[in-house]
């Protein structure tokens, strides 16, 4: 667990109570998207788990900033010396494209923040990853929004120049990091809708009484906390157990789980106040399901830690789990 | 204070289970089977596992424990149920009663329990449940007058486990008749061969018998074996069923079926669906382990944590059934015979999501603490 959790929480409520207009140019001017990368190597030093309360905490206001990719991003070129003041982001690929001579082509889609961002750090397996300036003349970028209203847009790269990131971890090292920091910001988005419904339903009179007086209403507020203790659990054994094979695909697989649970049942609680556009439950259940199944779906996490388990067979399966004495 | 035992005690201590575990049932001296808590009753076992500190393990050595931490004593009880190993004889006095007494018993009761319990000769059966009172445990009417040197019992149970086997029983009884219905109860030890107990016994849907009612009439119990302050039970019941849910066994009584789930994806290589599913139910089993690990933690720390414990025991039989529903996905399910796996896994599983806090009482105390708080 972050040490310094306590004091990153607070100020992340700070800042996003305080309503600025440019709030992500008051994290970066902070630092926080640097948490977790080391000073010597232009980084604000603290851990990864510093940088999962950072996200979560952002993600539990619904507020929608590019600190997942940038974060990782930076954390990559952090590697490769290559760290400056801009905003990069990041996309992983299932194939290698082709880079011959340094150059490269291809259509990418679903590259978050691509209009915002000055650099693109590009992951594929088997190589090195690779670093496109997005305002090269040869870059395209088109405007896609997911379900949250988040850029996801289709970039074409057209012979564009590329840098081979030497030094910079394997695809397999930055797709487990991106999966844990989107574990962490799906917990806090799911937090922050539980967080919604509760005083809703402790508010909201029905009958005469609040709606949690309701058997079957505060019933379906427990199975939310249920839900959390169980995502917060997966987090924190993917954030202590390195040890661990697999972790972060469970951490991954719960968050999901809850997500979907806890969006559903948030919006029941809710009533029809929950689907309006002035009520800001939508800016947390929108991001639940985009957050849930990005960079890989839950069904796919599961279908590989099944793969894995069936492998290992049931003596594999709990000398693993049961691996760090807990 | 850091009260976590090295990992190197805890792989030891596995190691330990897993050698004994296998020459047991190696020849024949058990057979593995889902439940084996609660259904697999070998006094003989429970014996040799006390002989080796594997009971009492939390226990000060002056009373025959181990002092080892509740963490270490989570190593043991995982892979005894892993193992599906006979354990019932000893489980609930160990889980239970020693903590309990120990917590709150005078010295006297102590020096004449605890030992017993750690030593595998006294066996436990729970006294709680009533036929007016299930969910609602604080309308028990079993009633303890005071009488000369003791107390004096009348009353009727169900639903109790092992009481055909039990040396002993905990019992949780009324000494007096309060405004608040959680006010006048009090805990109380008694003999299981005292005079006016008669025990009779249910037989479950699988044909088995392993719960009981029992009936006290008149049954004298010296005034040293009350549990604690008299008319102040409930208190001390809320913090006992900490120990009671909080335990892996509200995850793995159907593990023997998992177990055959993980050699059929194995088997079925190409069946992506049945990875899936087996990924999701790993996924849950390493959290669920992680949630045990951060109650037997907070139990070492000196807390009784009611709520996480009522958490976990309500994933834990969810995952429980969802374990046995998996293996439908397999035409391993087609194996009804009655004493296949699925099929006792399956008898014994209304069972789960009941016992010890039935699910839906479990989630209103979860969200009585969400009003609270
Ligand atoms: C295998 C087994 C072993 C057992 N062993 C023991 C033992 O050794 N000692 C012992 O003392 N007891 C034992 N019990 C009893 C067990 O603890 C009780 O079954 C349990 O506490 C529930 O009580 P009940 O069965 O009377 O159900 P009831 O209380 O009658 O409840 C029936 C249903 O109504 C629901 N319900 C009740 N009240 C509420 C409420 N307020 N809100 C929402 N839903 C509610 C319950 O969830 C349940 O689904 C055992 C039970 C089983 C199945």
């Amino acid at each position: 667990m972050s040490r310094f959790a306590d004091e990153l929480r607070s100020l992340v409520d700070d800042l996003a109570a305080s309503g600025r207009p440019d709030l992500w140019g008051s994290l970066c001017d902070l630092g926080l998207p640097r948490v977790g990368i080391e000073e010597e190597r232009g980084g604000s030093g603290g851990s990864l788990d510093d940088l999962l309360v950072v996200v979560e905490s952002l993600a539990g206001h619904g507020i929608g900033v590019p600190v997942v990719e940038a974060s990782t991003a930076d954390w990559v070129l952090s590697h490769a010396r290559r760290l400056d003041g801009e905003l990069t982001t990041v996309l992983l690929l299932d194939r290698a494209p082709g880079t011959a001579s340094g150059v490269i082509t291809a259509e990418l889609t679903a590259v978050p923040w691509a209009r915002d961002a000055a650099r693109l750090v590009l992951c594929a397996p088997g190589a090195a990853p690779l670093l496109v300036d997005l305002r090269h003349p040869s870059v395209t970028v088109r405007d896609v929004d997911n379900i949250a209203g988040e850029p996801r847009d289709t970039v074409t790269l057209t012979d564009t120049p590329v840098i081979v990131l030497d030094g910079a971890p394997s695809h397999e090292v930055v797709r487990e990091r991106l999966a844990l920091v989107w574990s962490a910001a799906v917990l806090g988005a799911a937090r922050g809708a539980y967080r919604l419904t509760k005083t809703y339903v402790s508010e909201r009179e029905q009958f005469g009484a609040p709606l949690l007086k309701i058997p079957a209403v505060s019933g379906n507020l427990a199975r939310i906390r249920v839900q959390l203790v169980q995502a917060d659990a997966a987090l924190a054994l993917a954030s202590e157990a390195a040890t661990l094979s697999g972790a972060v695909e469970i951490a991954r697989i719960t968050t999901a789980a809850a997500a979907t649970e806890i969006a559903q049942i948030a919006h029941q609680l809710h009533g029809a106040m929950g689907i309006t556009d002035e009520y800001p439950l939508h800016r947390l259940t929108r991001r639940l399901w985009s957050w849930r199944d990005a960079v890989a779906s839950e069904r796919r996490w599961a279908e590989s830690l099944g793969r894995r388990a069936a492998e290992a067979g049931e003596s594999g399966v709990w000398t693993r789990i049961t691996a760090t004495g807990r | 204070m850091d009260h976590s035992p090295g990992t190197d005690s805890c792989a030891e201590l596995r190691a330990q289970v897993r050698e004994l575990t296998a020459e047991w049932r190696d020849t024949g001296r058990y057979v593995p089977r889902s439940d084996s808590w609660l259904r697999s009753f070998d006094l003989e076992f429970s014996k040799e596992l006390a002989a080796r500190g594997l009971v009492a393990m939390t226990y000060p050595k002056e009373f025959g424990g181990a002092e080892r931490t509740n963490v270490e004593r989570l190593a043991v009880t995982e892979e005894l149920l892993r193992a599906g190993a006979p354990v019932a004889a000893h489980w609930i006095g160990d889980r239970q009663i020693g903590p309990a007494v120990l917590r709150h018993g005078t010295r006297e009761l102590r020096e004449e329990i605890v030992p017993r319990i750690a030593s595998g000769e006294a066996v436990f059966c729970l006294g709680m449940s009533e036929p007016e009172a299930g969910s609602d445990l604080a309308s028990v009417r079993t009633k303890a007058e005071r009488v000369e040197g003791g107390w004096l019992i009348n009353g009727h149970k169900i639903w109790t486990t092992q009481a055909h086997h039990a040396t002993h029983a905990y019992l949780l009884a009324r000494t007096s008749r309060e405004e608040r219905k959680h006010d006048g109860l009090s805990e109380f030890i008694l003999d299981m061969d005292a005079e006016g107990v008669q025990v009779t016994p249910i037989v479950d849907l699988a044909g088995e018998h392993h719960f009981n009612e029992v009936r006290f009439e008149n049954v004298f119990v010296p005034a040293h074996r009350v549990i604690g302050e008299v008319g102040k039970g409930w208190k001390q019941v809320v913090e006992q069923l900490s120990f009671e849910r909080g335990g892996a066994e509200r995850s793995l009584s159907s593990y023997p079926v998992f177990v055959e789930l993980i050699a059929e994806a194995a088997r079925q290589r190409d069946d992506r669906e049945l990875h899936a599913l087996l990924g999701s139910l790993v996924a849950r089993l390493a959290v669920l382990r992680r949630l045990c690990f951060e109650v037997a933690s907070a139990m070492d720390a000196g807390q009784a944590p009611v709520q996480q414990a009522a958490a976990l025991k309500y994933l834990g039989n969810a995952f429980e059934h969802d374990v046995i529903e998996a293996l439908r996905r397999t035409d391993l399910c087609q194996d009804l015979a009655f004493d296949s796996t699925f099929g006792q896994a399956l008898l014994a599983s209304p069972a789960f999501s009941l016992r010890g806090g039935a699910a839906e009482v479990l989630l209103s105390l979860i969200a009585r603490q969400e009003a609270r708080s």
